[in-house]
């Protein structure tokens, strides 16, 4: 008996690499919309009304606490029984993954603003800017630096994190990889081709991540 | 025609009062600044000096008090109904434009470069174009001596020449006013003389200035009215003679005993 059935890969790694695409396509969506929301949370973590503040605290506790698997059932499952509405396993595997993300990256934005000392903001409102044009001319710009490295850190915890949604039905990497691993009774090479699909799509965001937070510093 | 008009002193100050949750910082602070004066005000840590300045410019809202700047009330209007409300947020920043701030820490934008530094409040607040701002911030670069570090970014100058370039930043805007706050206090002692120099050399071409300071000395020979405060109060306020030599105030003279024996 073979030790490593190279065949069986030939035969079937367009199949998975459909698969691997789904998976990125899915997390970078997730992605766009998780920073997108995280950006509104942070915001509310950070201003002077006590309501918004608490809720928007309590919301980041809840994604980061709530496990993704419990999410994607509840919201899938649980959800449409409540409001009478189904929902596309695509839509819930995207809002899932954005909503469990945009708690992490709440806080990452909400550091990186708060990393720019009071100081420099201070500086700008005595000279006459605007709260506006602090955060645009001053604040952004280095809290973007800041936040680079830690996006792209959860860019990879979500390419993993992404083969969760096939409980819904969506037929990424690892789902297609398990029904393989059943069909052609060869788990060993399946998953080998599998975990490779993952590495390499996990290392070239790094790459790209630390090319990005490079290209920052040098730059400014 | 002008003779016996009534001048509007540059700065107005009316019963101001700045608490802090339960810290009760300023307890009823009147005070006024006639343009072209230098005013230092001297005083213990914690004693309210700095909440007063940044009172001033309204970075901090005080809670009760008026402050008129030119004879404009900062902070807040007075609404058609005649009830007292915020005042629009534009008006604060307009204000603010015409004051300048120096900060104990410089408060430089370390990801703009020393002309930047200085260029930007004139191009995202003034709207001037950005060669005319380069003009205007090289003349003041000029003038406190560090044109040639004109592209450097801050983090590679010393102590004394980011407070310069401060200084330089605060004054592009040609502000009516000039604030600040311990603007020496962070610098090495052989740094301080270069700031003071500048800050000199604004008195003499008549700049108003508000001088919180611990420097006795420049509060001394530039300074054309002292103000003692402590504990959230104006405790004594005089010429500088007044105050360093025939003070009869025992807190006032408790406290230089410990300013000027360190």
């Amino acid at each position: 008996m073979e030790f490593f059935d190279i065949n069986v890969l030939r035969e079937q790694y367009g199949y998975l690499a459909i698969g691997a695409i789904y998976t990125l396509g899915l997390t970078s969506l997730s992605m766009l919309f998780g920073i997108s929301i995280g950006i509104i949370i942070s915001q509310g973590r950070m201003t002077k009304n006590i309501f918004i503040r608490s809720i928007s605290s309590v919301y980041v506790d809840v994604m980061r606490g709530i496990p993704l698997l419990i999410l994607l059932i509840w919201f899938f499952y649980g959800l449409p029984m409540l409001i009478d509405y189904s929902f596309s396993p695509l839509f819930a595997g995207v809002a899932c993954l954005s909503l469990k993300y945009s708690g992490y990256l709440a806080e990452t934005f909400r550091a990186g603003i708060q990393a720019i000392e009071k100081g420099q903001s201070e500086a700008s409102f005595s000279l006459g800017f605007s709260k506006l044009q602090n955060l645009r001319r001053i604040v952004i710009p280095q809290a973007f630096r800041i936040v680079i490295p830690p996006i792209g850190n959860s860019f990879v915890s979500m390419l993993q994190d992404s083969s969760m949604v096939m409980i819904v039905g969506i037929w990424e990497l690892m789902k297609r990889g398990n029904s393989l691993a059943n069909s052609t009774l060869k788990p060993f090479e399946i998953y080998t081709a599998v975990g490779a699909f993952y590495l390499i799509m996990a290392i070239s965001a790094s790459r790209i991540n630390r090319y990005l937070e490079r290209r920052l510093k040098l730059v400014r | 025609m002008t003779e016996g008009k009534i001048e509007v002193p540059m700065i107005k100050v009316e019963d101001l009062y700045k608490s802090f949750g339960d810290l009760e910082v300023l307890k009823g602070i009147d005070m006024e600044v006639k343009k072209g004066e230098v005013i230092c005000i001297i005083g213990a840590s914690g004693s309210g000096k700095s909440t007063f300045l940044k009172c001033l410019n309204y970075l901090e809202e005080p809670d009760s008090g008026n402050i008129y700047i030119d004879g404009e009330l900062m902070g807040r209007r007075k609404r058609r109904d005649g009830k007292m409300v915020k005042a629009h947020a534009k008006d604060v920043y307009r204000m603010r434009a015409e004051m300048g701030m120096v900060f104990q820490l410089f408060n430089l934008w370390p990801h703009r470069s020393v002309l930047e530094n200085v260029t930007e409040a004139l191009i995202t607040v003034r709207k001037i174009k950005k060669s005319n701002a380069i003009k205007t911030a090289e003349h003041f670069l000029d003038k406190v001596g560090l044109i040639d570090k004109m592209d450097e970014k801050p983090a590679f100058l010393s102590g004394g020449q980011q407070q310069r370039v401060a200084i330089a930043r605060a004054l592009a805007m040609r502000p009516k006013i000039m604030m600040f706050d311990e603007a020496t206090s962070a610098l090495d002692p052989q740094l301080v003389g270069e700031v003071l120099e500048v800050m000199e050399e604004l008195a003499k071409e008549g700049m108003t200035m508000v001088v919180v300071t611990h420097e006795m000395g420049f509060a001394r020979h530039v300074g054309d009215r002292v103000v003692f405060i402590d504990e959230g109060v104006i405790e004594e306020e005089n010429t500088p003679e007044g105050i360093f030599t025939n003070s009869k105030n025992p807190r006032t003279k408790e406290f230089l005993s410990k300013v000027l024996h360190a």
